[in-house]
C-alpha cells in the first residue's frame, strides 16, 4: 500500500505527514510517500541564489526533515519525491503514475490569504485527485 | 528528448498550446522593447519572429523562447541615438557571427566562470534599468497617464489569481485598450510612435557604409550585444534544463543564437536573445519541443499583421504598466536575503556589478568588471597560507602561487635557523614563482648552514621544481 503525503513545510503538512506515519505503521507492508513540489517560478529565483545544485536537493527535502525522523522511529518505509511544476497538477500526476492507494494532505498551506484568494491546493487536490483522500484538521 | 523526431514532434498539442500562448506575450514586451531603443514596432517584433523560429530550428535548448529584449535592447539604444537604426542592424549581423564563432569555440564552459553574484547583479541591473526606461513616459504624466499605468499593473498581477491560461499582460491590455478606446480618452498610443508592420519581413543590406570607421563603430557595441545575449541565453538554458530535467548543448545553442541573429539584422531586426520569462511562461503551458519556439514565432507575426491597427491603438501607459511588471520579475527579489547570508566578497561583487551597469548604461562592462572582481577576491582569499610547525616539520597548509610567495616568505623568517624539514602534504606549487621562492629559500637556508629538506611535493609540484632547479644550475 502507498500513502502518499503532500508537504510544503507547513504546520498542517507535518501533521498530515504524522498522521500518515501512523497509519502506515499499523498496515503491513505499507510504504509513505513524501511529496513537495517546487514552482516553476521558485525555480527561477531559486536559481542564482544557491551556490549549486546539490545545495537545491538537499534545501528542497528539507521540508520532509520532521517526517523523517517520524518514520523511522515508527520504522516505516519512506520514499522522498521533489515534483516541479503547477502544485496539484504535478501530485495528481504523481498519484495516478504511482498508483497511491491514499492521498493525506494537510487541511490548509502555508499562507492563509492563498487560501481566500487562490483556491488551496488541498481544495483542488480533493476535487480532482483519482484516488482517495484524507484531510487532516 | 534526444532523437529530431522527439525534438520537434513528441509534444504536438502542449507544443502548439504552449506556443500560442507564448506569441500572445511576446508582443507587448517586443513593443516595449522597441520603445526602450527608440525605434519602429516593427524592429523589435520582426525580431521576435526571426528570433524565435531560427532558434527553434539552430538552437541548443528545445523549448526556450528567444525575441527582442530588454537585455539587448538597452546595449542599443545609445548605439540608435548616435548613429541610427542602419548601424543597429549592422551591429546585430556582427553580434550573430560573433555569437557563432564564439558557440564554435565552446563558449559554454566559460559560463562556468561567471558566479552566481555577477550574474545576480546583472539580472537585478537589467530589472532596475528597464524600470528606469520606463520613467519617462510616467514622470510629467496626466493623470490619465498615471491612472493607465498603475491599473494595468495591478491588473497583470491579480488576474493571474483567476486565470491562468491566458497570460495576463495581455488580458490586461486588451481590457485598457478597449476602455481607453470607449472613453475616448486622449493618451499617447503605439500608433503615434511608429507604424505596425504589415508585411513579412524582407531581406536588405543594411544601408552603411562599409568602412572600417564605421566596422569600429559597431564592434564594441556588438562585443557587448554577444556577451549580453549569451549570458542570459546561456541562464536561461540552465534554468530550462533544471525544470525539465533534461540536458541541452549550450554551444549549440551559442551558435544557434548566432545564426538567428545574423539572419535577423538582415531582415529588419534589433539584436535579440533568450527571455528567462517568456520561456517559463512556454514551459508552464505545457511546452517543451523546438515546435513551441517555432509556434510562438508564426503565431506572433500571424497576429500582428492581421491586428496591426487594433496594436497600434494600444495606448502607452497600458505598455508602461506591464513593462515595470516585467522589470519587477526581472529582479531578483530574494537578492537581499542573499546579501545577508552571502560571504562579504560575494555580497559585495553583486552590489559593485549593478552599481557598474548603473553607471556605465553598459550590461556587458559590468559583467566583465564583475567577473573579473570575484576572480580577484578568489585568489585573495585562497592566497592565505598557514605554516603549521610540528617539531622540526614545518607543514604548509594553503598552495603557493604567485599571490602567496610573500606570505611564504615571511611566515618562513619569523622560524629559528635550525634544521628542518618543510612538508607539502598540504599544499603544492602552482606557477615559476612558486617554484622560485622554495628554491630561493632552500638555497638562502644552505647557504647559512642549515639543512632543509623538502617532503611531499606532488608530482606537478616537484616538475616545476626540478625543472627550476635545473635551469638556475645552468
Amino acid at each position: 500500500m502507498k500513502i502518499g503525503v503532500a508537504m510544503d513545510g507547513s504546520f498542517h503538512a507535518e501533521r498530515a505527514a504524522k498522521y500518515a506515519i501512523e497509519l502506515a505503521s499499523k498496515i503491513e507492508g505499507a510504504r509513505v510517500e513524501l511529496l513537495t513540489v517546487v514552482t516553476y517560478d521558485q525555480m527561477k529565483k531559486e536559481h542564482l541564489l544557491t551556490p549549486s545544485h546539490g545545495t537545491l536537493e538537499v534545501q528542497r527535502k528539507k521540508v520532509f526533515k520532521r517526517a523523517v525522523e517520524w518514520a523511522e522511529e515508527a520504522n516505516v518505509e519512506l520514499k522522498q519525491t521533489v515534483l516541479k511544476g503547477d502544485p496539484s497538477k504535478m501530485i495528481m500526476q504523481y498519484a495516478e503514475a504511482v498508483n497511491l492507494d491514499l492521498l493525506v494532505i494537510g487541511s490548509r498551506g502555508l499562507n492563509a490569504l492563498q487560501e481566500v484568494v487562490l483556491g488551496s491546493v488541498s481544495q483542488k487536490l480533493v476535487k480532482h485527485i483519482g484516488c482517495p483522500v484524507t484531510v487532516v484538521k | 528528448m534526444n532523437t529530431f523526431q522527439q525534438q520537434w514532434f513528441g509534444n504536438v498539442r502542449g507544443d502548439i498550446l504552449a506556443g500560442i500562448v507564448v506569441g500572445l506575450a511576446l508582443i507587448p514586451e517586443a513593443l516595449a522593447f522597441a520603445f526602450i531603443v527608440g525605434v519602429d514596432p516593427r524592429y523589435a517584433l520582426y525580431a521576435s519572429f526571426t528570433m524565435a523560429v531560427l532558434t527553434a530550428i539552430f538552437g541548443g535548448r528545445p523549448g526556450m523562447i528567444s525575441a527582442a529584449t530588454g537585455a539587448m535592447a538597452l546595449v542599443l539604444v545609445s548605439l540608435v541615438a548616435n548613429h541610427g537604426v542602419e548601424y543597429m542592424l549592422a551591429a546585430t549581423i556582427l553580434t550573430g557571427i560573433i555569437q557563432w564563432i564564439l558557440g564554435l569555440c565552446g563558449v559554454a564552459q566559460l559560463m562556468k566562470f561567471v558566479p552566481n553574484s555577477v550574474m545576480l547583479g546583472f539580472v537585478n541591473a537589467l530589472g532596475i534599468m528597464i524600470f528606469m526606461s520606463q520613467l519617462p513616459y510616467l514622470i510629467g504624466g496626466t493623470i490619465p497617464t498615471y491612472t493607465y499605468a498603475i491599473v494595468t499593473l495591478l491588473l497583470v498581477y491579480i488576474i493571474p489569481r483567476f486565470i491562468k491560461s491566458i497570460p495576463a499582460p495581455l488580458i490586461a491590455i486588451i481590457l485598457m485598450t478597449t476602455i481607453a478606446i470607449w472613453s475616448g480618452v486622449s493618451l499617447q498610443t503605439i500608433g503615434d510612435l511608429g507604424t505596425m508592420p504589415s508585411t513579412l519581413p524582407a531581406f536588405l543590406l543594411p544601408d552603411i557604409p562599409l568602412t572600417l570607421e564605421t566596422l569600429f563603430i559597431i564592434l564594441p557595441y556588438a562585443f557587448a550585444l554577444s556577451i549580453v545575449g549569451l549570458l542570459e541565453s546561456l541562464l536561461t538554458a540552465q534554468v530550462l534544463d533544471e525544470m525539465t530535467d533534461t540536458e541541452s548543448d549550450k554551444n549549440k545553442e551559442a551558435r544557434g543564437q548566432g545564426i538567428a541573429n545574423t539572419v535577423n539584422g538582415f531582415f529588419g531586426g534589433m539584436a535579440g536573445c533568450a527571455l528567462i520569462g517568456q520561456s517559463i511562461i512556454n514551459v508552464k503551458s505545457g511546452g517543451r519541443g523546438r515546435l513551441s519556439t517555432f509556434v510562438s514565432g508564426i503565431f506572433l507575426l500571424f497576429l500582428i499583421l492581421i491586428l496591426g491597427d487594433a496594436v497600434a491603438r494600444i495606448p502607452m501607459p497600458v505598455l508602461v504598466g506591464v513593462m515595470i511588471m516585467v522589470s519587477f520579475t526581472t529582479f531578483n527579489w530574494g537578492s537581499f536575503r542573499f546579501l545577508q547570508r552571502a560571504p562579504r566578497t560575494e555580497s559585495l561583487v553583486m552590489l559593485m556589478t549593478v552599481l557598474i551597469i548603473l553607471y556605465t548604461h553598459n550590461l556587458a562592462i559590468g559583467v566583465v568588471i564583475g567577473v573579473l572582481l570575484s576572480a580577484l577576491f578568489f585568489v585573495a582569499n585562497i592566497s592565505k597560507l598557514t605554516i603549521e610547525r610540528n617539531g622540526t616539520i614545518y607543514r604548509i597548509h594553503g598552495p603557493l602561487f604567485f599571490a602567496s610567495t610573500t606570505a611564504f616568505m615571511n611566515e618562513m623568517r619569523k622560524y629559528p635557523s635550525d634544521d628542518f624539514i618543510v612538508d607539502f602534504q598540504d599544499s603544492a606549487l602552482w606557477d615559476e614563482s612558486a617554484a622560485n621562492t622554495l628554491w630561493k629559500w632552500v638555497t638562502q637556508c644552505k647557504a647559512r648552514g642549515v639543512q632543509v629538506e623538502v617532503i611531499n611535493l606532488n608530482e606537478r609540484s616537484s616538475a616545476l621544481y626540478e625543472k627550476w632547479n635545473e635551469e638556475v644550475g645552468k
